[in-house]
């Protein structure tokens, strides 16, 4: 693989995962805090509190963190649960081909042809209120078909390629040809499904959260924030204006990740050496 | 072509069928039914809570249940909304439209200003411009739709006062003429919210393909006849750009449609997303089962009509088969 | 040819190069020549000697990382071309000067008919669409792909390849140009296919007295058809050939290597009597191919009752044109394709009878050198892990002493040091292609399959393979069945031949090694 990977985006992606691993250490407040109602109720980003407070004078840089902490975490176990899933049901389909492909990937269809926040608010609102695991849970089985279809495609490609019979000519025996043959050419495919899901995942969760399906109070997540910051006057801005870049440089971030290692497996599929 | 369109159609009712019995299947697992609440009060009777459920179908065997869903929505009945009052047929009317609405302009924006502007920034891609646009793209779709809805309240709606805040018409508005450009004006900034992550979408892999395709050797051939540059690009290279946007919309259509939920509910839009939220919350089974059939069936005609465009792009496209 | 030097000049050019606009080594430099009107250039060197650069350069179409350096002369009748804006340049194209493409398979639009396409260089010279139009069917004809109306509505993925060569020379005819510069029109067809192609051009070219300029990498084909010669080499022309003085004599290099490989070759002792002791026999193997073509136009021709036997280490050539299926025999014969009817039997061991473990265990004894090699080989892996795995996964070396041997093989096939530890996207397909054939020589196997071994090759490079498989059966004491369409290749390195044809094997086996 050449891809060359964006470091802003690594950097960008790893300070916001660190500091969700962190937050209890590096909030400067509990995110449940309400400091002085009558008097830090609303303040605007100062050194005390960088990032301003809310209306119940809790510390917004300390609600921020422990939000990332839902948020990314969920994201995370989400695209933990999409990526097995979405492996599982593309591989199978492109090794077993005939009927069980066409089943599983008429499956695959038929659920994208959902919108996938139907999907979601049907089980959520089936379920009642979700723990922060069954809702990574839930994110995950909801989002693991556009996974598949890479998967199956890249599979079915790499079984088709030249460099695959080579290796059966040769005699090399099934497990070690996909232990070496098959699943590091898959690696690269899988990274771009992983961040890509992620990408998805992020927003998803937070616009659950926003909605009140997903992470509730006394939890904070990123779009639970944004929920309390709703309809709010313009001069409220801090309690807008850092959940969106949040969730805003994270996305984008991924986003950039995903489409790097995408670009360089273009360019060794353009060059011949995949 | 014939055969390609019937193919297509039995395909998307399977596909239409299979996303209904997987919306069964979920209301189904969740815990509770529709009189959950209502009925499982200590001071009702078991007698009255069974014969309420047998009176609405929901003792009979999951499978009796969903083949009745479908053939009775085969004959367009699709049974009573107990949150609203009235036949989810009913409901579904008279919000359909004013998503269709929604999403027909939003389309139109995302999709009528994502290619061209996609097109030129592919054909240019060494031009600052067009590498700014692309990260401009990059960074919105990197935006959740409720976010930008949520923005677009505060700043021109809320704030500054430039559109109405939510809603479709101005309640004892004008009527005739003055009523469109009244609904035009409530539908700006939730079609532009949700056009824009879209038309990003679009935009940037628009601008991919169109990148790839002027050094493909067809493209030089063209030039090779003396066409001038314009000609080129427009009936030479986009139709071929045009593949993997189309292929997109194909598939990723119903997913990227879903933010009409989203959007609805935030400007408050009389549609059938908000209906379908407001579903959920009641747990409405036959509304929501309803709305999904239609959302389904929606996208389903859609991903047609990106498959046939796809054939009249690359005749080699075979779709799906 | 005295008569070339009257004739008005079609096209003059002078110290013409290309760098890439990045600065880096130019791509093409100091390259002159004068084309009398009518008259034919022949240009010929190897792949990356600047030969697709030059004709881009002179169409006005160089990709945009590259420009032509300033102080080329460029003119086109009397028209200068060097110093002219983007606009003249374009109004020439396809008017006055036309180009046919490589790659027939790309170089047209897949969505556009084939009459449309044709239409196009008349409407974009200000024909009305109609009767651009009706007169793309009357050139279609002329190109003889009659009726005309047919293909005229086809899409170019309805066609075969050399009917796409076709649509693409009727395009670049229509306007009847002054200079015709045609960049391997024929590589990607059979011989046959080749010459109807190549007549048309001189046919068409004959009526409307345009000039030619012949691109191709095989200087057969050049001496044939042009008055003059240009060689490129690394970018620059070699050996200065002065108009009508016969330039296509053959560079004395390809001359003399043909002559030594030759003469080593021939003398297969007793090998040419396959009664010995037979390793490979095949009977009335019918294969049928199922799945997409890896060579793209008629590869899906079956086998279709096929025998012959191969004794051990002798060499046996099969020779066939493109679509007779090669390569479908091929891979039946290393059971990479089942076998629908017939029978192969190794040393006794019947082929299509055996799977699984038995089947992997013989596979050591069989190996296969694809047409593609740098394709067989796992784009991740490095040329010593590549070459070892072949000794580990039949258990004859392991660990480091598998690794040992894996240089040394490699050294044999007369590969660099340095490759041993790169992946096969950091080797040329020459070396790509030793990797390969070390890997098949690894398991030290009883026979090797050569699927045109040579195809992606120069014929420099092409020599040197051929010589070291020779020297390899030699020393090894395998047998080899070479495929090819390559005659001239097959002949010099076996000492048996069969024709194979349209999935039959013509059963003439001993005429065939007196040539």
């Amino acid at each position: 693989m050449t891809a060359r990977l964006p470091r802003g985006a690594l950097v960008v992606l790893g300070a916001m995962l660190a500091a969700a691993a962190l937050a209890p250490w590096l909030a400067p407040y509990a995110p449940s805090a309400q400091l002085d109602p009558a008097t830090l109720a609303w303040r605007p980003p100062s050194l005390a509190h960088p990032l301003g407070t809310d209306s119940f004078s809790r510390d917004v840089l300390s609600r921020m963190l422990h939000g990332a902490r839902s948020t990314l975490g969920v994201a995370v176990l989400a695209v933990a649960v999409s990526l097995t899933l979405g492996t599982l049901v593309g591989a199978l389909a492109a090794t077993a081909r005939g009927g069980i492909d066409a089943l599983l990937m008429r499956l695959t269809d038929a659920l994208l042809a959902m919108p996938r926040l139907l999907l979601l608010l049907l089980v959520v609102a089936g379920a009642g209120t979700l723990d922060l695991a069954p809702l990574a849970l839930v994110l995950g089985a909801t989002g693991w078909m556009t996974t598949a279809r890479l998967v199956r495609q890249e599979t079915a490609r790499l079984l088709a390629t030249e460099h695959l019979r080579g290796a059966r000519v040769l005699g090399v025996p099934w497990p070690r040809l996909l232990r070496r043959h098959v699943l590091p050419g898959l690696a690269p495919t899988l990274a771009v499904a992983a961040t890509a899901a992620f990408a998805a995942a992020v927003p998803l969760e937070s616009g659950l959260s926003y909605l009140g399906l997903g992470v509730r109070t006394p939890l904070s997540s990123w779009g639970n924030l944004l929920a309390d910051a709703e309809s709010l006057p313009l001069q409220h801005w801090w309690l807008i204006l850092f959940p969106t870049l949040a969730i805003a440089t994270t996305v984008l971030a991924a986003n950039r990740l995903a489409e790097a290692i995408a670009d360089g497996m273009q360019r060794d599929v353009d060059e011949g050496t995949r | 072509m014939a055969r390609a369109v019937l193919s297509r159609l039995l395909q998307g009712t399977l596909v239409v069928l299979g996303v209904v019995a997987i919306c069964f299947t979920l209301i189904r697992l969740a815990p509770g039914d529709p009189f959950f609440r209502a009925l499982d009060e200590a001071t009702v009777p078991a007698a009255q809570r069974d014969a309420q459920r047998a009176a609405f179908g929901y003792d009979r065997p999951i499978p009796e249940q969903f083949v009745r869903f479908v053939t009775n929505a085969a004959r367009g009945e699709l049974g009573w909304s107990h949150s609203r009052g009235e036949p989810v047929a009913r409901a579904l009317a008279t919000t359909v439209p004013a998503s269709a609405l929604l999403i027909a302009v939003a389309a139109l924006l995302a999709f009528g200003v994502g290619i061209p502007l996609g097109a030129w920034m592919g054909w240019h891609a060494e031009r600052p411009a067009a590498r700014w646009l692309d990260r401009g793209a990059l960074l919105l779709l990197s935006v959740p739709d409720y976010v930008l809805a949520l923005l677009a309240v505060m700043g021109p709606a809320l704030a500054w006062r430039l559109f109405p805040v939510g809603g479709m018409r101005t309640e004892f508005g004008p009527t005739g003429a003055a009523g469109l450009l009244d609904v035009a004006r409530h539908l700006a900034l939730p079609a532009l919210t949700l056009a824009l992550p879209i038309g990003a979408v679009v935009a940037r892999l628009q601008r991919a393909a169109m990148r790839t395709v002027r050094d493909a050797d067809f493209v030089r051939t063209a030039r090779a006849t003396g066409a001038s540059e314009a000609r080129v690009a427009r009936r030479h290279a986009l139709r071929s750009a045009l593949v993997p946007v189309l292929a997109y919309a194909g598939v990723h259509l119903a997913t990227a449609l879903g933010g009409v939920v989203v959007i609805e509910r935030i400007f408050a839009w009389p549609g059938m997303g908000r209906l379908l939220y407001e579903g959920v919350l009641s747990r409405d089974y036959p509304l929501v089962a309803g709305g999904v059939l239609v959302a389904a069936v929606g996208a389903v005609v859609g991903t047609m009509l990106a498959d046939l465009a796809l054939r009249w792009a690359d005749p080699r496209q075979r779709g799906f088969e | 040819m005295p008569a070339a030097n009257d004739r008005p000049l079609a096209l003059q050019v002078r110290d013409l190069g290309v760098r890439l606009t990045s600065g880096a080594r130019p791509l093409l430099e100091g390259v002159s020549f004068d084309l009398a009107r009518g008259a034919s250039l022949g240009v010929v060197g190897p792949s990356g000697a600047g030969k697709t650069t030059l004709a881009l350069a002179l169409m006005g179409l160089l990709p945009r990382h590259a420009a032509v350096t300033p102080g080329a002369t460029l003119r086109l009748g009397t028209t200068p071309l060097h110093d002219a804006s983007p606009e003249t340049r374009r109004l020439v194209r396809g008017r006055r000067m036309a180009m046919v493409f490589q790659e027939p398979m790309l170089a047209l639009h897949p969505a556009l008919s084939v009459q449309e396409q044709v239409a196009e260089v008349g409407i974009v010279h200000g024909l009305p669409p109609e009767t651009a139009l009706r007169r793309a069917l009357d050139q279609l004809a002329r190109v003889g792909l009659v009726p005309a109306a047919t293909f005229g509505a086809r899409r170019p993925h309805e066609l075969s390849g050399g009917q796409r060569q076709r649509v693409l020379l009727a395009m670049a005819m229509f306007l009847e140009p002054e200079v015709l510069i045609a960049d391997e029109p024929t590589t990607a067809l059979d011989p046959a296919l080749q010459r109807e192609v190549l007549d048309q051009i001189d046919a068409l070219r004959r009526n409307a007295g345009t000039a030619l300029i012949l691109i191709s990498h095989d200087p057969d084909v050049i001496r044939e058809r042009c008055d003059t010669v240009l060689h490129l080499r690394d970018g620059r022309p070699i050996a200065p050939e002065g108009p009508g003085a016969g330039g296509a004599r053959p560079s004395p290099v390809t001359r003399l290597s043909v002559g030594r490989a030759a003469t080593t070759t021939t003398p297969g002792p007793s090998a040419t009597e396959p009664a010995a002791q037979v390793l490979l026999e095949v009977r009335d193997l019918v294969v049928r191919y199922t799945g997409p073509s890896a060579s793209g136009d008629s590869a899906t021709a079956a086998v279709d009752g096929v025998s012959f036997t191969l004794a051990r280490g002798e060499t046996l050539g099969l020779i066939g044109p493109s679509g007779a299926g090669k390569s479908t025999l091929t891979h039946a014969l290393v059971r990479l394709l089942p076998v629908a009817g017939g029978s192969i039997h190794f040393d006794g061991t019947d082929l299509s009878a055996i799977r699984g473990e038995p089947l992997r265990r013989l596979r050591r004894r069989l190996q296969l050198v694809a047409q593609d090699a740098g394709a067989s080989l796992t784009p991740h892996l490095t040329a010593e892990t590549l070459v070892a795995e072949g000794l580990e996964v039949h258990g004859l070396a392991r660990g480091s002493d598998a690794r040992r041997r894996a240089r040394t093989l490699l050294d044999e096939v007369g590969l660099p040091a340095r490759a041993a530890a790169a992946r096969p996207r950091e080797l040329s397909s020459g070396e790509r292609q030793r990797v390969a054939l070390a890997r098949a020589l690894a398991p030290a196997p009883d026979l090797l399959v050569c699927d045109e071994p040579w195809a992606a090759l120069d014929p420099d490079r092409r020599d040197a393979i051929l010589a070291l498989l020779d020297d390899l059966r030699a020393r090894h004491g395998l047998a080899l069945l070479v495929i090819s369409h390559d005659h001239d290749a097959v002949h010099r390195l076996a000492s048996r031949v069969l024709p194979m044809y349209l999935g039959r094997v013509a059963a003439v086996p001993h005429a065939a090694a007196t040539t």
